[in-house]
């Protein structure tokens, strides 16, 4: 047939070639792979254009139900895939300059497995077959967060990444049993088809237990701490995983499954969830001073609006944000990890005391914070059109205000770390300056794209007088920013505000995630002790028959004559039976 | 085709070489004499697995019905693989570990090896019983006297103290089979069993389920294994985790599901709850765990727990599940096990606290540790999961509320991830750490290598057992 | 014509004119001995060939044949053992060892009570003089109790046989006339624990940890096997074969009786440091179990209980054969037992052997033997007390296995192959067959 699944095979060959190869080709492999796969999946998307197809193999049989690992082709699925290749193409590049004196093979091999992964949930059709990948991606996280396994941070970091992700993929796999049973397939067309014979409960309890799963591993409320640590890990990772691909996962799984949460009724509810983490992202963001860190919570924040474009029912809006978002955050990562490996560190503060010139870093990194914030004439100026195309009134205040708050916390970012001046030109390495300027060039030019976006998937846009309202809130967030972060004036009246913004994140809910941790743990300690006393009943009781037996030795006197009493008494018990029975 | 009796024959010939070896000091290495045994039972395994099987059936004492006879039914083949092939990859393990009277100790290995094997190829319910109780008593004999110094003997008393409870159990089973049927020959009684009268049914369920919650264990006959794991040595623990213990599934399918179906119908909401009680139980008392190998001897029991829902909720898938699972768990319980016996070997204790940061001087090992364990967390790919969910779509569709048993997995995320955290990341705790050998590296990447291969393709396995209601 | 008896009533007189000859004519005594042993000899063979009696106090019944043949067949052994142990010893001894197994085989056929009474006395009488063999303290001690406490089960047996004759009119098992009811119910729980004694059940047993502990293991092997049987079958005889009673009593005591037997022995065998004990504790248990299967009273019920006592008579003698020839080297306590392989292996294996046949572990006769009773039990639903069997066996992995675990392999390697001796070659015969009387079982 047509074999898309030619698409996976050169990463899982990359896998398999950076384990047995030679150090330095491991890079190579790694590279060529991620190549093919964007070559593919490009052809596959324009030769396949608007002419979708299935493609299954068996993979087992049971209980007179055949399991098969299938994947479809149609706009959207290529579009991703081919989103991903270019990413991961872009990340393992930027890899040869950051991680030079690091690990090669391990970590070229947990690269390619996890871009292997993404890419086959990308273009699962079916539920299990996505929730297979949709594992593998959290474990190759965990993998690669804990890279640099020998130090405290990373270790804890990946640990937590996959406890907490692992809820959510628990939660999944018990939604993918319940919408198994009720719907009689795994595909994911047919389950939506069936949707309307769904009895309620089994309903709200799939949509209930998909919703954990994509709020766990796209970083939302309450879920969203784990993201944040993640960020331990080497900065590609952060770069491909983080921001780009696999939390993006959680959006892709609700646009999707759309039409079963829309069913369920959960549309009010994940839009009230996506902007109180949209405002907890925030306003942490503001206090936060690692660079990354920083990002991060841009990342949560930006996860929820793609949640909750979907929410309204604008599944195009919430793509072409992926789209945009994996363009502007990589191109932020790239930059920020640049300016680790030459300025050596990530904090914004120690960056301005010690960097002169951020060179050629800076107007990349302009246009990536401006990306962040929404303002024209960027990509993601058009993608913020497009996704507040479905908003309520409410909604698009909430949203006015969050522009506002936004770029106050991205631009602060740019004007502390970033400036621009006359010192010596820094270095161009080619790794790094090629990706950048990429990146850069799209997030620049790409909002055209919109226009033409409709073929992958139905996008709406609309300019109506609240995306002015907030296309000011922007520009007024990035004014009281360049204010407050490089002029210095009007302190005091926003101190009051850090200060929430301080009590927010001291309060944090990192803390009372790890107080409930630390609660479980002694309870496990009694229930472990209550076992072990459990147990002990045992040798007690064969120590009770130990000790009647020794007690007993004595009734074996030796004295004949107890012994022909006991004879007698013997005697009487058994006439006093037989009477009892006769 | 392949004679069944040569199951048998060989390691029988192997017992004798070793106590020729000894009487007659002939100086080889016992080690290779049951090496070559293996080695030859794995081939001719294979070989039936592509030729067909022969079976045999001589009456012994045709008047109690005590007849010899070997024969492979639906279940045989995957309970076969893995007691052919585990012993082979544990011997190693049994080399380095076992120093002083070896003769005695390999012929008991070769006896728990045939037994084991024999008891799935049994066709009649006395032989079946003959090489349960061997199997048994052999293992007792290994965990006393090969144990741990000062607890193997106390330990090993307890252990035989309960499996014998539930071989006694095995036993009245099989007569109150017997007793309505009038016959031992599994042929016989599963035609017949369905007429047996539906109490006589559940008399009979109820002394499977003493021997099956024993044998496997569940909560709350658990109470011989954490002592009885702890104190064997390495080896021990690995036949009685890989292996022993699927004997108690083996019987609970071949008579639960097979034979007094009826009677688990009614009950199995119940013996789901069971299962379910095990699963969040035991995840909890594990995560209390400070010793690795008491942590990973609880946690066998959560996928025993779940072997037993699997076959509980009597459906098709939930069984095949429950087989795919057994087949899985044995592997990576074996690897888990033996690589915790190295790393006692490293820092001297089972304790988590003295281990540390080995991730960077024994990179062999650790890829292998996290291998295992992120096998026994279900991660796809890996063999666990498809067994995993088939178990869990069973039982749903039988009670949804079964779901709940995966609270217990994510709770046993946390303690895995725990384990690896305190054992291979961080810093190095100590000097002069050895990787594994080459060796040792092989036994690994065999077993792994099963792992995988039941991960992808399952339906081996599954294809293995047709003929499942 | 003739039949094992026969043989044995002219050996035994044959043998005193022999030994009166020897005064005489001067030969050594192992003529004598070996004369014994002949006579034992052939009347096991017309036991297998012909075994037939039918005379007015004792008849044939299906399994009469079967018991006398084993009983035969381990007293054989046992004396040949004894031979080959004690190389001299007075006739007299073959005199009276050949009278006890003419006793214990008279038992098995009778079919009236006065002939069990004789039968029992015959056996008896001369299994006091047996014990008192070796002439010293200690054995003194174990026949004076063994003759004390006996005595008084003999009145109580007589007392019971009369109070049956008051209410039956009868002491024939073949012809019931009119019953006066209550005398004959209460003679016949006289007679339960008249035989009680011999065939050891609880609280009757008590003379028996002495008795067999001060006897020399070869004569406790026999009283163990033989005597302990031909109680246990005397009791068949009337129970099943004799008097057909309301079987609610008779059930009742025997399960009764049975369960404590298997309980208290039990607890008794767990605390004690001599093996000899364990031993005799563990065979009292035995004893115990075989009556759960006559308490059914039905045919398939006590042919089972027939088999098992066959399995444990066997592994009994084995037992204590094996341990005759451990006694000798001073293993007297469980800590001794690491010495065992060094004395004799083909003893100690023995010696293990009989453990786990006694135990019930397969493919022994003891396992078996517990087989067949257990199925009965279960195939007339008495589950709750299998049930309560199966509790109190697991006590028996205590005692049994506590024994194993005393044992140590060191010495395994250092020992050379010594000769086998006779004696040893008996404790194989009695190995062998410890499998091979599976081909005896029956359903």
């Amino acid at each position: 047939m047509n074999m898309i699944y030619f698409i996976l095979i050169p990463m899982l060959l990359a896998a398999l070639a950076a384990v047995l190869l030679p150090e330095r080709r491991a890079f190579h492999a790694a590279v060529i792979g991620s190549a093919v796969s964007l070559g593919l999946s490009l052809f596959f998307l324009f030769d396949y254009f608007n002419k979708p197809f299935l493609e299954s193999v068996n993979w087992f049989v049971s209980g007179g139900f055949t399991f098969s690992i299938s994947f479809s082709a149609s706009n959207l699925t290529l579009f991703m895939a081919s989103l991903v290749s270019f990413i991961s193409l872009l990340v393992l590049v930027f890899s040869n300059f950051y991680m030079k004196k690091e690990p090669q093979r391990r970590y070229y091999a947990e690269m390619s497995l996890f871009v292997f992964s993404m890419l086959g949930l990308v273009m699962s059709n079916s539920l299990l077959l996505f929730y297979v990948f949709w594992e593998l991606i959290g474990v190759m996280s965990y993998l690669l967060i804990g890279f640099w396994y020998q130090r405290e941070a990373p270790a804890a970091a990946g640990k937590k990444a996959l406890i907490f992700t692992r809820i959510g993929d628990l939660s999944f796999f018990a939604a993918v049993i319940i919408l198994f049973s009720s719907a009689k397939t795994l595909s994911i067309t047919g389950i939506l088809s069936s949707i309307g014979s769904l009895n309620h409960g089994a309903l709200i309890a799939s949509a209930s237990l998909l919703f954990i799963a994509i709020i766990s591993k796209s970083a939302q409320f309450p879920f969203y701490t784990w993201l944040v640590d993640a960020m331990e890990g080497p900065t590609p990772v952060s770069a491909l995983l983080h921001s780009a691909t696999m939390v993006a996962a959680g959006a892709y799984l609700l646009v999707l499954m759309l039409p079963l949460f829309l069913s369920a009724g959960f549309a009010s509810m994940i839009i009230t969830f996506g902007f109180v983490t949209a405002f907890i992202a925030a306003l942490l963001g503001l206090k936060e001073t690692h660079l990354k860190r920083i990002l991060a919570y841009s990342t949560i924040e930006s996860l929820s609006f793609m949640f909750i474009a979907a929410a309204t029912a604008n599944a195009g809006g919430a793509i072409f944000y992926l789209f945009t978002h994996a363009i502007f955050k990589s191109l932020l990562f790239f930059i920020a990890g640049a300016g680790f490996i030459l300025f050596g560190s990530y904090d914004i503060y120690k960056l301005k005391s010690s960097v002169k010139n951020s060179g050629w870093l800076y107007v990349p990194a302009l246009i990536g914070f401006a990306s962040i914030a929404g303002l024209p004439p960027f990509m993601s100026f058009f993608a913020h059109l497009s996704l507040s195309a479905n908003f309520t009134t409410l909604d698009s205040v909430v949203f006015v205000l969050l522009s506002f708050i936004t770029a106050l916390f991205s631009f602060r970012a740019f004007f502390v770390a970033f400036k621009k001046s006359a010192a010596p030109r820094l270095k161009r390495e080619l790794s790094v300056y090629v990706p950048v300027l990429l990146l850069s060039a799209i997030a620049l030019f790409g909002g055209v794209i919109m226009f033409y976006f409709t073929g992958i998937i139905h996008t709406v846009y609309y300019v109506d007088i609240f995306s002015m309202v907030s296309m000011l809130a922007a520009f007024a967030g990035a004014y009281t920013a360049f204010e407050l972060f490089l002029n210095r004036r009007l302190l005091r009246q926003v101190s009051a505000a850090k200060n929430a913004a301080i009590k927010l994140s001291e309060r944090s809910f990192d803390s009372i995630i790890t107080a409930f941790g630390i609660a479980f743990v002694s309870f496990a300690d009694i229930v472990g002790r209550l076992d072990e006393k459990f147990i002990s009943l045992f040798s007690w009781i064969s120590n009770y028959f130990m000790s009647l037996g020794l007690a007993s030795k004595e009734i074996q006197n030796g004295d004949s004559s107890t012994y022909i009493a006991a004879i007698f008494l013997g005697l009487v018990i058994v006439i006093i039976i037989a009477v009892m029975f006769v | 085709m392949i004679y069944l009796l040569s199951f048998l024959l060989l390691p029988f010939i192997g017992i004798i070489a070793l106590m020729v070896n000894t009487f007659l000091k002939c100086r080889m290495r016992e080690e290779k004499i049951v090496g070559v045994v293996i080695a030859g039972t794995v081939a001719i395994f294979f070989g039936g697995l592509a030729l067909g099987f022969k079976g045999i059936s001589i009456d012994l004492v045709s008047k109690i019905g005590f007849s010899f006879s070997l024969g492979i039914n639906s279940l045989s083949l995957p309970f076969m693989l893995i007691a052919v092939i585990i012993p082979g990859a544990l011997l190693y393990t049994a080399y380095k570990e076992i120093k002083d009277n070896k003769a005695f100790f390999y012929i008991l290995y070769l006896i728990t090896y045939a037994s084991l094997i024999s008891v799935f190829i049994s066709y009649n319910f006395i032989l079946l019983f003959i090489f349960w109780e061997a199997a048994v008593l052999s293992l007792f004999f290994i965990i006393s006297f090969w144990g741990d110094k000062d607890t193997g003997r106390a330990s090993g008393m307890k252990f035989l103290v309960f499996t014998q409870l539930s071989s006694l159990a095995l036993l009245a089973v099989i007569l109150l089979l017997f007793s309505y049927t009038g016959s031992f020959s599994l042929y016989s009684i599963l035609q017949l069993a369905s007429s047996i009268p539906l109490l006589i049914q559940y008399v009979i369920l109820f002394f499977l389920l003493v021997t099956v919650m024993i044998k496997m264990p569940l909560f709350p006959l658990h109470a011989w294994m954490p002592d009885s794991y702890l104190s064997a040595p390495t080896t021990g623990t690995v036949l009685l985790s890989s292996l022993l213990s699927k004997l108690g599934v083996y019987a609970f399918l071949l008579i639960g599901f097979e034979m007094i179906p009826a009677a688990i119908l009614h009950a199995r909401i119940i013996l789901i709850g069971i299962g379910l009680l095990t699963v969040l139980y035991i995840a909890v008392v594990a995560t209390s765990q400070r010793n690795l190998k008491k942590l990973f001897s609880y946690s066998s029991m959560i996928y025993m727990a779940m072997i037993f829902i699997g076959i509980s909720s009597l459906t098709t898938a939930g069984a095949d599940g429950a087989i795919v699972l057994t087949v899985s768990h044995s592997f990576i319980i074996a690897m888990l096990f033996i690589l915790t016996g190295t790393l006692k070997s490293r820092s001297g204790s089972y304790e988590i606290s003295s281990m540390g940061g080995y991730g960077a001087k024994m990179p062999a090992l650790s890829v292998f540790f996290v291998f295992a364990v992120l096998a026994v967390m279900g991660v796809p790919g890996l063999s666990n999961f498809v067994g995993e969910f088939l178990v869990f779509f069973g039982a749903y569709s039988v009670l949804p509320i079964a779901l709940i048993g995966l609270i217990g997995v994510i709770i046993s995320t946390n303690y895995y991830l725990s384990a690896i955290k305190n054992v291979i990341f961080g810093r190095l705790s100590r000097a002069g750490l050895r990787d594994i050998g080459k060796l040792e590296t092989l036994q690994m990447l065999l077993l792994s290598s099963f792992v995988v291969l039941v991960g992808v393709l399952p339906n081996l396995i599954i294809s293995m057992s047709r003929g499942l209601i | 014509m003739i039949n094992a008896q026969l043989i044995l009533i002219v050996g035994l007189l044959g043998l005193v004119l022999l030994d009166l000859l020897r005064r005489y004519r001067n030969f050594s005594q192992s003529v004598i001995h070996y004369a014994a042993l002949a006579v034992l000899l052939v009347s096991l063979v017309s036991e297998i060939l012909f075994g037939n009696l039918n005379a007015s106090f004792f008849s044939e019944v299906q399994y009469s044949y079967f018991i006398n043949g084993f009983i035969l067949f381990i007293s054989t052994l046992i004396y040949s053992f004894f031979f080959a142990d004690k190389k001299s010893f007075s006739p007299l001894v073959d005199v009276l060892f050949i009278a006890a197994v003419l006793g214990a085989t008279l038992v098995v056929l009778s079919s009236n009570l006065l002939a069990v009474i004789l039968s029992i006395e015959l056996l008896s009488l001369s299994s006091y003089s047996l014990v008192y063999f070796g002439k010293t303290l200690g054995t003194l001690e174990g026949a004076m109790k063994y003759i004390s406490t006996s005595m008084v089960s003999f009145v109580i047996l007589l007392f019971g046989a009369s109070l049956v004759y008051a209410g039956a009119g009868t002491l024939s098992f073949s012809n019931l006339s009119s019953v006066n009811y209550i005398p004959f119910i209460a003679g016949l729980a006289v007679i339960i624990a008249g035989l009680g004694f011999k065939s050891t059940l609880v609280p009757f047993h008590m003379w028996a940890p002495d008795t067999y502990e001060a006897s020399d293991s070869t004569i406790t092997a026999f009283i163990t096997s033989v005597a302990k049987a031909a109680g246990i079958v005397a009791m068949i005889r009337i129970f099943f074969f004799g008097f057909q009673v309301s079987s609610s009593f008779v059930t009742a005591v025997f399960l009764a009786l049975a369960l404590f037997t298997i309980f208290l022995a039990g607890i008794f065998a767990i605390a004690q440091d001599r093996i000899k004990r364990i031993l005799a504790f563990s065979s009292i248990s035995q004893a115990g179990f075989a009556f759960l299967g006559i308490a059914l009273l039905n045919l398939q019920a006590v042919s089972s209980a027939v088999f098992y006592i066959f399995s444990f008579a066997v592994a009994d003698a084995l037992l204590f054969l094996s341990f005759r020839i451990m006694e000798e080297k001073g293993i007297r306590y469980k800590k001794d037992i690491k010495r065992m392989f060094s004395v004799s292996k083909i003893a100690t294996i023995g010696f293990f052997l009989g453990v786990l046949s006694l135990f019930g572990f397969p493919p022994t006769i003891g396992f078996v033997g517990k087989l067949l009773i257990l199925a009965s039990l279960l195939s007339h639903g008495y589950i709750y007390i299998v049930g309560a069997v199966f509790l109190m066996l697991l006590l028996s992995v205590f005692y049994y296995f506590g024994l194993f675990l005393s044992l140590d392999f060191k010495a395994y390697s250092q020992n050379k192959m010594k000769k086998i001796n006779s004696r040893e070659i008996i404790i194989l015969i009695f190995c062998v067959s410890l499998f091979a009387g599976i081909a005896f079982a029956t359903v």
